[in-house]
């Protein structure tokens, strides 16, 4: 079992399969030892988020090795299962923390399942759909707006 | 067998080791924190090259843009460091980045790098596929080419009589299908 300890002292302890989900971990271990029962500080997670990141490691920690990825293949945010879209039901900053914390425990899937969940969101939207969404300010001139729209043309014909 | 004493000394050393890296690790930690206060991003879009398509998307250079903004406490979209929002962008049709580029400088910028990723697969398929074609236009030409020179030796030597002697066959049966239509 490994232990970690989030920003606000939080203590969990997980098994060694779940917790060799996030590189950075994989890496500590690898690095202290596994005889060790000092806890891992993670000074940029806090308690309720690495809770979540937690609950998201163990339900997949059957799930087979991603495939390697092919860099011409454009990406899609439509082939999120079905328990990811449900886990992913979120408020936005809770998103926007859980995306941050896989980014830093470098934890691949969860910060591609934070980002499909965020681009879905964008999906289908209008401009000020989407400022209002996100609190975007608008800080084009008219002119400058007008030319994005004329070059968007140029860009939705290719 | 090492002795009791020899033993002592290797744990001591193994716990010293320990506790270096995990200092190492809470100063990198702390590192992190720090920088994501006043850090600049350094991301310099690519020099176009003169094979690449000309594209009239201006580009912001993404280095006005800082990490300052990105605080993990903070919890708006845009306080998401951009190489993460440049993740969400690769996830995003066409269609929907045009949308996001028209809400902020910022977003602009980040699309317009993705689009112009997204410009330069589809050069890179279309140089292939010319490649692939000049290919294979090479090999058809060296393949008809024996044909291609008794055609034009012939062209070159043509007589009226070799013609009529050629096309007489087709004549005649063309009039055997015309006269039972005449009767």
């Amino acid at each position: 079992m490994v232990k970690i300890t989030s920003s606000d002292n939080q203590e969990f302890t997980i098994s060694k399969e779940i917790a060799n989900q996030s590189v950075l971990i994989k890496n500590m271990l690898e690095d202290v030892g596994e005889s060790d029962d000092q806890p891992i500080p993670l000074p940029n997670v806090s308690g309720a988020i690495l809770q979540k990141v937690i609950e998201y490691a163990t339900m997949h920690k059957d799930d087979p090795p991603p495939a390697p990825e092919d860099e011409t293949k454009l990406k899609t945010s439509e082939d999120i299962e079905e328990r990811d879209k449900e886990f992913m039901q979120l408020d936005q900053g809770t998103m926007f923390e859980i995306i941050l914390a896989a980014n830093y425990l470098d934890m691949k899937n969860l910060l591609d399942l934070g980002c499909k969940t965020v681009a879905n969101m964008i999906k289908g939207k209008s401009v000020e759909e989407v400022r209002k969404l996100f609190n975007i300010v608008n800080d084009f001139t008219p002119e400058e707006e007008e030319q994005i729209r004329k070059e968007n043309e140029w860009c939705e014909d290719r | 067998m090492s002795s009791p004493l020899t033993a002592a000394t290797t744990n001591a050393v193994q716990s010293e080791n320990i506790a270096a890296l995990r200092s190492m690790h809470l100063a990198n930690c702390q590192g992190i924190n720090d920088s994501a206060i006043d850090l600049e991003i350094n991301v310099t879009p690519a020099t176009p090259t003169s094979t690449e398509c000309p594209s009239p998307l201006p580009l912001l250079p993404l280095s006005t843009f800082t990490l300052a903004e990105s605080h993990p406490k903070a919890k708006k979209a845009l306080n998401l460091p951009n190489e993460l929002l440049l993740l969400v962008c690769y996830n995003l049709s066409t269609p929907s980045l045009t949308t996001l580029r028209l809400t902020s400088k910022r977003m602009r910028s980040l699309a317009n790098i993705v689009l112009r990723d997204r410009t330069r697969i589809h050069l890179k398929e279309y140089e292939d596929e010319c490649v692939k074609l000049e290919g294979e236009h090479v090999s058809m030409e060296n393949e008809k080419r024996p044909h291609l020179r008794h055609y034009k030796q012939f062209l070159r030597n043509v007589n009226m009589n070799d013609v009529t002697e050629a096309i007489r066959p087709i004549l005649l049966k063309q009039l055997v299908h015309i006269s039972p239509r005449r009767a």
